[in-house]
């Protein structure tokens, strides 16, 4: 059975302009132990399909519906207070899009490990702080850590003692919004040996958000490549890495510079569309050096063209 | 596209645009008013030099000193010690009215194209400003040339953009606004402080390639600060790796990245993923720690605290630059002779 899944997912929000369509339709899911990176242009709907799975959404959301199901059960149907008391945080956390910099300054960092844990679990002061030494060295930071404040700490430090607050109370799904976009090469790549060895350890899925394809082939078992709202494409790591189909995506991929692979980058030439009024027919088709006369009349639907990979292209 | 220079030949100076020797920057910090001031010594011994028409690549991690180095080679900061000779002609001390004929000649442009616009002037007036600063007081001549510059760098037609306000731009077209004046004044030199790094993926190739067109077609001399190792490979000749303050490694691009030699060169290669599925099925070697604090380093190699090679001398002589092969050298105990 799926661990998640999520189906025909949309939010919009109210803007001055009008509805901005931030998710549009969005399926997908995930295994127990998968991790699904979500990739994309800034813009192009990462963390509004990340917060909509938790269902933290903003005041000025316009319409917001779709299917989550966490092990077959429907996360809409769910009252807030059931969604609080059994899920958010116990089944699925999020590490949210800056993080570390929202750490409260004047807080020593074992006391804001410590603090949800004391509030809503009732665990006592002590058996608190008993968990957050657990957890301080299950995200390899020393004891002492925890009494530190923020400042005091570097980048890389703080992002372990962010994500330890993700682990606290051992969810299944730990959703990873650019956990590692403000930090250096050498640092981030010590975060995804410490974010394997979670997942290989405790058997986590995540969904790991970035902009950035190389990073996300360092986690990811799935890949789905989202434009403008919509997943264009969705397959295994392997396929989406070596054999894309949709042309936003090969255009992504040869965008990057790769450092051992002779390919010099390409780009895309003209800019992301603009959600409020978005172009009729393929959201891409206007960037597009492949499209077809009905690509700029129709949207495209997500097709299965092997197994588990679909696109939503009308080539295929 | 510009033919490169072989290696530096010893008195083969004319083709060098920019000389760096010795160079500090220092800034004091007090912790008390009392107290004697302590240094972040941001730049910290640095020499290298600079061919016309080349771009070096000068990379490293966070805090490493590379805007400082690249600041202070454009006299944005006057040296602590040491010299910066640019054409020539040493700009270490000159005053702010003997550096003009410099200014016009030696450009920056910035990481962050949304703060180094300003934002209540429209794009004309951002290029207009940088022609009348430097005494072009003919009126069409201006507006001929801020057309022009516009065009070369795509953001055509350049009448639909000099009305704009930095606000109503996108961050790649920004980012050609920067450019555009940086270039307006056809200067010899530019520092790119991490033009692309605030881009999505899919436009920075785009302006790369765009900074590169300028450096084949009007043979401008670039230091590409990045901390991007993969795109020093497609877009710079050579590579500077700056340490805690200091060079640790210089070469050429490609014999850098397919061979580096430092320890700290070594790890910084190894910990930049490609785009393979085959990632997520292994660890990364990885020195462990971060970048030391730079009012105090650790004595001896900088990198000596992180460095699985290191040998005792290391914790206690710094070492130096020296040239292991013709045009590479490297600062590392491991290769002296
Ligand atoms: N509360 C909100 N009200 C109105 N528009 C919003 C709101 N939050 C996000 N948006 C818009 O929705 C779209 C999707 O935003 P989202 O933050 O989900 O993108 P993203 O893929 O996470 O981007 P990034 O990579 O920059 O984080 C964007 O156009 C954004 O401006
Ligand atoms: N004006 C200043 N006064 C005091 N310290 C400074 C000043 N400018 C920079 N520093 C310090 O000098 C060191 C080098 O900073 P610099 O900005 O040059 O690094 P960088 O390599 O450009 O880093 P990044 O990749 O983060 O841009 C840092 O420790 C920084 O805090
Ligand atoms: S000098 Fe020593 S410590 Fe420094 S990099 Fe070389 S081997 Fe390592
Ligand atoms: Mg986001
Ligand atoms: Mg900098």
């Amino acid at each position: 059975m799926e661990l998640l899944r999520v189906a025909s997912l949309s939010l919009s929000y109210k803007t001055r302009k009008g509805p901005l369509k931030a998710v549009n339709n969005v399926s997908f899911s995930i295994k127990k132990g998968e991790t699904l990176a979500l990739v994309g242009e800034s813009g192009s709907g990462k963390t509004s399909t990340a917060t909509a799975i938790l269902r933290i959404v903003p005041r000025n959301v316009h319409e917001f519906k779709g299917i989550i199901e966490l092990e077959g059960v429907n996360l809409m149907k769910l009252s807030e207070d059931e969604l609080r008391r059994n899920i958010r945080w116990k089944k699925i956390s999020m590490v949210f899009q800056g993080a570390m910099e929202a750490l409260n300054p004047l807080m020593k960092v074992g006391d804001q490990i410590a603090e949800p844990l004391i509030i809503h679990q009732g665990y006592h002061k002590e058996e608190a702080m008993e968990r957050v030494k657990e957890l301080l060295r299950m995200v390899g930071l020393p004891e002492y850590v925890a009494e530190r404040y923020p400042h005091e700490l570097s980048g890389g430090m703080k992002q372990r003692a962010v994500i330890s607050m993700a682990l606290a109370l051992q969810p299944i799904i730990v959703i990873l919004d650019e956990p590692t976009s403000a930090l250096d090469v050498i640092t981030q790549a010590n975060l995804m040996n410490l974010l394997k060895e979670l997942k290989w350890k405790l058997g986590i899925s995540y969904i790991f958000i970035t902009h950035d394809l190389p990073l996300a082939s360092e986690l990811a078992d799935k890949v789905a490549v989202m434009y403008a709202g919509r997943i264009v494409e969705i397959g295994p790591a392997e396929q989406i890495y070596l054999d894309p189909k949709h042309p936003y995506t090969k255009k992504l991929i040869f965008s990057v510079p790769a450092l051992r692979m002779e390919r010099a980058p390409m780009f895309i030439p003209g800019e992301p569309p603009n959600l409020i009024n978005p172009p009729p027919g393929c959201p891409f088709s206007p960037r597009c050096d492949e499209k077809i006369e009905i690509c700029e009349k129709e949207v495209p639907t997500l097709k299965e063209i092997d197994p588990e990979h679909m696109v939503a292209c009308w080539l295929y | 596209m510009v033919v490169l220079g072989d290696e530096d030949m010893p008195g083969d100076n004319e083709n060098i645009i920019l000389e760096v020797k010795d160079l500090k920057m220092w800034f004091p910090v007090r912790k008390g008013l009392l107290s004697k001031p302590e240094y972040v010594k941001a730049v910290n011994n640095v020499s290298f030099s600079i061919k016309k028409g080349e771009t070096l690549a000068l990379v490293g991690e966070s805090g490493s000193g590379k805007t400082t180095l690249g600041k202070t080679v454009l006299r944005l900061y006057e040296p602590s010690e040491g010299s910066i000779i640019f054409d020539g002609k040493d700009i270490s001390h000159l005053t702010e009215k003997e550096l003009r004929w410099f200014r016009k000649r030696a450009q920056m442009i910035y990481q962050d194209p949304y703060e180094s616009l300003n934002p209540y002037y429209k794009v004309y007036d951002i290029l207009d400003e940088v022609l009348i600063s430097n005494g072009i007081t003919d009126k069409e001549e201006r507006s001929e040339r801020i057309l022009s510059v516009l065009d070369r760098v795509g953001l055509t037609p350049p009448s639909e953009y000099i009305k704009k306000y930095p606000h109503m731009l996108s961050g790649g077209q920004r980012q050609r606004v920067a450019i555009a004046r940086a270039i307006i004044l056809n200067p010899d030199f530019i520092v790119a402080d991490e033009p692309v790094s605030m881009l999505d993926a899919s436009i920075r190739a785009q302006i790369l390639y765009l900074l590169r067109e300028f450096r084949e077609s009007y043979g401008i001399t670039l230091l590409y600060i990045t901390h991007d190792l993969a795109t020093t490979k497609y877009f710079s000749d050579r590579i500077a790796v700056m340490y805690a303050g200091r060079l640790i490694e210089v070469g050429k691009t490609r014999e850098i990245l397919g061979n580096p030699f430092h320890p700290y060169t070594q790890a910084l290669i190894e910990a930049v993923p490609d785009p393979d599925p085959q990632n997520r099925l292994k660890l990364r070697g990885t020195p462990p720690g971060e970048p030391p604090n730079l009012i105090n380093p650790p004595p001896g190699c900088p990198f000596n605290p992180r460095c699985p090679k290191k040998l005792d001398i290391c914790e206690k002589e710094v070492p130096e630059l020296i040239e292991v092969s013709p045009g590479r050298k490297v600062a590392c105990h491991l290769y002296r002779t």
